[in-house]
């Protein structure tokens, strides 16, 4: 924990947005699989960009889809998972797809690191659900205008992968607040984690649209 | 072994090794005097620090090199003996790419354009691309080992 640009009451109030938008996000994914999913209740922490490594972990192999929103409100929006369960999610969906009731259970082999194209779409449009219900529920919070474009995947080191988040806020901050929740999904116990980097100026926007008092 | 995080960086002799993970459109910096065998390493996230902003040096290559130049002098390292290698600066999500995504590009010019005011060669790079990498340098040997997701492997 750093500096602590943020009083408590002002975290806590963060903490509920991106608690209700992870929800919202966790929910979505459950229909879309026709599954339980679990969701553990997020954390939210003022960070410097070196424990961000030391959190998600610098070459951990993850699979993760990217979305980054702009207007009145900035930030970004990553769901990460390693490459095993990300390709038995993306076995669960196409599967599915296919009319199959049953999911496959997730083969072994070896690495898993190669995907099938429809298997990437498949996790691309995981990602877009997620990402989607997660930044409709900060529209709707804060009423502001804002913009998302279709998010992106990439299969890399999960510092990676965050640090495109890290650097669309480096310049003007040196500390950046890291939500990070863990949801679980169907019986094979799929592991995801949803991590939300806003933009410092967007965390004031947001502050003020709940009316926290910084006093 | 030492590890030189995100925005960081660090100045090493042998035995010690320098070693960054998690480079996308980061630039690994490495700077080595291969006589007096001391090498300095930076994790460098943007190209230029915006005015009246105090942060740490290694965030930015117009601020960070120069830094790492005085650390390696500070260490015993003599500037005019000195060579780079760098990696990185991929663009992760070359689909979203738009002028905001080429910011590996961007950082990569910065770190070369930094170099080069301080006559400093550039002796190896393995830039570009989409893939993340890790990297690794050995003052002893002067070799810098660089590895992507994939289990791919390269030294330069």
């Amino acid at each position: 924990m750093t500096t602590g640009r943020y009083p408590p009451l002002a975290l806590d109030a963060l903490r509920e947005i991106f608690n209700i938008g992870a929800h919202h996000a966790a929910r979505a994914l459950g229909e879309l699989l026709q599954v339980t999913v679990w969701i553990s209740v997020p954390t939210l922490r003022e960070v410097d960009f070196a424990e961000v490594e030391e959190i998600v972990g610098g070459e951990e192999p993850r699979v993760g889809a990217y979305l980054r929103f702009q207007g009145d409100l900035e930030g970004s929006f990553f769901f990460l998972l390693s490459p095993r369960d990300a390709r038995a999610l993306a076995r669960r969906m196409t599967a599915l797809l296919a009319g199959e009731t049953e999911a496959h259970p997730p083969r072994e082999d070896g690495e898993g690191v190669h995907f099938t194209e429809l298997e990437w779409s498949a996790l691309a449009e995981i990602g877009n659900i997620l990402a989607g219900n997660f930044v409709a529920t900060l529209f709707s919070f804060a009423s502001l205008e804002m913009r998302m474009n279709v998010p992106g995947l990439a299969y890399d080191y999960a510092l990676a992968i965050l640090a495109e988040g890290m650097l669309a806020v480096g310049e003007s901050a040196d500390e950046i607040l890291l939500g990070d929740a863990r949801l679980s999904a169907g019986e094979q116990e799929i592991r995801g984690e949803l991590v939300f980097l806003p933009h410092p100026r967007s965390v004031d926007v947001l502050l003020a649209a709940l009316a926290v008092d910084e006093e | 072994m030492i590890h030189v995080p995100i925005a960081h960086m660090a100045v090493a002799r042998p035995p010690a090794k320098l070693r960054t993970t998690g480079l996308g459109s980061c630039v690994g910096v490495v700077l080595y005097d291969p006589w007096a065998r001391i090498a300095g390493m930076a994790h460098i996230m943007l190209p230029q620090a915006s005015h009246g902003r105090e942060g740490p040096p290694a965030k930015f290559a117009d601020t960070g090199i120069p830094e790492l130049v005085r650390r390696i002098e500070e260490a015993g390292g003599v500037r005019r003996r000195l060579r780079a290698k760098i990696a990185g600066g991929a663009n992760m999500f070359p689909l979203l790419s738009n002028e905001f995504f080429r910011i590996g590009e961007k950082n990569v010019r910065a770190v070369r354009a930094a170099l080069q005011e301080l006559r400093i060669p550039v002796e190896a790079e393995d830039v570009g691309g989409t893939v993340g990498r890790t990297i690794e340098f050995d003052p002893e040997s002067g070799k810098l080992t660089v590895w992507t997701v994939r289990g791919e492997v390269a030294v330069f």
